[in-house]
C-alpha cells in the first residue's frame, strides 16, 4: 500500500470511529437530557396539581364557614327572634289568670312558625328526602320547588336504573344540582335548563344546560367563581371529571363523568 | 423490476430537491433567518447539482465543483447552527470552525487533493463537524423544555435530514478511494444508498419549511 493511500485508509478509519463516537455520546446526552427535562415537567405538574388541591380546599373550607355563619344568622334572626317573642307572650300568663284566647292563638302561630323554620334549616343542612327517597326524588322535589317560585322550567331527564349512591356522594350531587340551578337564578336570568342523569355501564354521565347569558370568563381557571370551584372540588372527591362550556349569550354547560360507581356505592 | 426501480431512484431522485426549493422561495420572506439560510442552501445545491449534470452530459470532470460546493455547504450549514443555537456554544467557536475549515479546504484543494479528485479529506471533516452541530441542535431542543417555540418542529426535522444524511455519507466520503476500486455492482448499490440518503434529506427538509410556512399563516389569521 502505497504512503498516501495509507494515510487515507487511517484517515477513514479515524473519521469513522470520531463520527461514531460524536452520535453514541451525542445519544446518551440527548436521553439523559430528556429524562432529566421529563423529571422536571413532571414536577411541575405536580406542584400545580398540587396548588389546585390546596385552593380547592381553602375554598371548601371557606365556604363551609360561610354556611356556618348563614346558619348562625338563621337560627339567630328566626328562631331566635320567634322564641323572644314567644316568652313575652307567655310572660303575659300569670299563675291564676285566664288564658286569653288572643295570647294563645299568638303563642300557637309563633310555635308553628319555630318549626318551621327549623324544618327549613334542617332541610338546608341535610335535605331529608335524600336518605328516605333517593337521589333522583329528591332531585325532582327541588326543581320542583324552584319551578314553583320561579319563571325557570327546569327539564330533567334521570336513567331508570340509576342505583343508589353513598350518603355522601349523593349528598355531593345534590350540592352540586343545587349549586348550578342556583347560579343559574341568580346570575343567568335564563328560561329554561336542561339536566340529564344517564348510566353508562360504571359511569354516570351528568350534563347540565341553560339558556342564559354565559360567561366568558370559564377558560381562565382563576377567575372562576367560588360556586364552579365548590363544584370542581366535589367532583374531585367522587373521583370524577368536570368540564365548564360557556360563552357570553351562549348559555352555560357543565359536563360530569363520574367513573366506577361500583366503589361510591351505597351498603 | 427491482434494476429498474432503482434506476428510476437514481436518475430523478436527487431532483426531488425543487420541492424544498420552491416551498422555500414561496414562502422566503416570512421565515425567520436561520429558515432564509436553508433556503439559500438548498438553492446553493440546485444550481450545483444542475451544474454538476450538464457537465457529467458533456463528459467533462465535475470534480472541482465539488471542491467549491463543499466550502459553500459547510458555510451555509454552520450559519445554519449559528442563527439557530444562539447562546449554546460560544458563538466564536461558530466562527473559528468557518474560518479553519475554509483555509484548510482550499489548502486541501491546492496542495493535497487535486481538485479533478474527489476531496475526501474536506467532505469527512465536513461531515464529522456538522454531525457535532446536528446532536448540538438535538440535544438543545431536548435542554428547552421550558421555552418550547413551534419553530423547533420544523428545526426538528431539517436536522434530522442533515444528521441522518452526514451520518451516512461520512463512511462513503471516507473510503471513497476504496469504494471507487470495487465491481461496478457494489459501487452502484453503494451510491444508491447515498441517494436514497440525499432524497431523505430533502424530504425532511421540505417537511420542516413546509410546517413553518403553516405556523405562520395561522398566526396571522389570528
Amino acid at each position: 500500500m502505497e504512503a498516501k493511500e495509507k494515510a487515507k485508509f487511517y484517515f477513514g478509519i479515524i473519521v469513522a470511529i470520531l463520527a461514531f463516537s460524536i452520535i453514541a455520546v451525542g445519544f446518551v446526552v440527548v436521553f439523559v437530557r430528556y429524562r432529566k427535562g421529563l423529571l422536571l415537567k413532571q414536577q411541575q405538574l405536580f406542584r400545580q396539581d398540587f396548588l389546585h388541591k390546596q385552593e380547592l380546599l381553602a375554598i371548601n373550607i371557606e365556604s363551609a364557614e360561610a354556611e356556618k355563619i348563614s346558619i348562625a344568622k338563621d337560627i339567630h334572626d328566626e328562631i331566635g327572634s320567634i322564641f323572644s317573642t314567644l316568652s313575652l307572650s307567655i310572660n303575659q300568663l300569670k299563675p291564676g289568670t285566664i288564658l286569653e284566647p288572643e295570647v294563645f292563638n299568638t303563642s300557637n302561630k309563633l310555635i308553628e312558625m319555630g318549626i318551621s323554620s327549623v324544618r327549613r334549616i334542617a332541610r338546608s343542612l341535610a335535605p331529608f328526602e335524600l336518605e328516605l327517597l333517593g337521589l333522583q326524588q329528591a332531585l325532582e322535589s327541588h326543581f320542583e320547588t324552584i319551578t314553583k317560585l320561579s319563571d325557570l322550567v327546569i327539564n330533567f331527564n334521570c336513567s331508570e336504573d340509576l342505583v343508589r349512591l353513598k350518603p355522601t356522594a349523593e349528598l355531593a350531587i345534590y350540592r352540586i344540582m343545587q349549586e348550578l340551578t342556583s347560579n343559574c337564578i341568580k346570575y343567568a336570568r335564563a328560561k329554561n335548563v336542561s339536566i340529564s342523569f344517564e348510566k353508562k355501564e360504571d359511569t354516570l354521565f351528568i350534563s347540565y344546560s341553560d339558556d342564559g347569558a354565559g360567561s366568558d370568563l370559564l377558560p381562565n381557571s382563576k377567575k372562576k367563581g367560588i360556586g364552579l370551584k365548590n363544584i370542581e372540588s366535589r367532583v374531585l372527591i367522587l373521583d370524577g371529571k368536570v368540564q365548564f362550556v360557556s360563552s357570553l349569550g351562549a348559555g352555560f354547560k357543565c359536563n360530569i363523568n363520574i367513573p366506577n360507581l361500583k366503589n361510591i356505592l351505597h351498603d | 423490476m427491482v434494476d429498474e426501480i432503482r434506476d428510476f431512484i437514481f436518475k430523478y431522485g436527487p431532483w426531488i430537491i425543487f420541492a424544498p426549493t420552491v416551498i422555500g422561495l414561496i414562502n422566503y420572506k416570512k421565515y425567520s433567518k436561520e429558515f432564509k439560510i436553508v433556503t439559500f442552501y438548498l438553492i446553493l445545491s440546485v444550481i450545483v447539482q444542475v451544474i454538476s449534470f450538464i457537465l457529467w452530459l458533456n463528459r467533462i470532470n465535475n470534480y472541482p465543483i465539488l471542491h467549491i460546493y463543499t466550502i459553500l455547504e459547510f458555510l451555509l450549514l454552520v450559519a445554519f447552527y449559528y442563527t439557530q443555537q444562539k447562546g449554546f456554544w460560544p458563538s466564536k467557536l461558530y466562527k473559528i470552525l468557518a474560518v479553519v475549515f475554509t483555509i484548510l479546504s482550499i489548502c486541501n484543494s491546492i496542495w493535497v487533493e487535486n481538485i479533478y479528485t474527489y476531496n475526501t479529506y474536506a467532505r469527512s471533516i465536513e461531515a464529522l463537524i456538522i454531525i457535532f452541530l446536528s446532536i448540538s441542535s438535538f440535544i438543545m431542543d431536548v435542554s428547552n423544555v421550558e421555552n418550547f417555540q413551534q419553530r423547533q418542529i420544523s428545526v426538528r426535522f431539517i436536522n434530522a435530514g442533515i444528521l441522518i444524511y452526514f451520518t451516512g455519507s461520512i463512511l462513503l466520503s471516507s473510503f471513497n478511494e476504496y469504494i471507487e476500486k470495487l465491481n461496478f455492482g457494489f459501487r452502484m448499490n453503494v451510491w444508491f444508498i447515498h441517494t436514497i440518503l440525499t432524497i431523505l434529506l430533502y424530504i425532511l427538509i421540505a417537511i420542516g419549511l413546509w410546517k413553518q410556512r403553516k405556523k405562520r399563516n395561522f398566526i396571522l389569521a389570528l
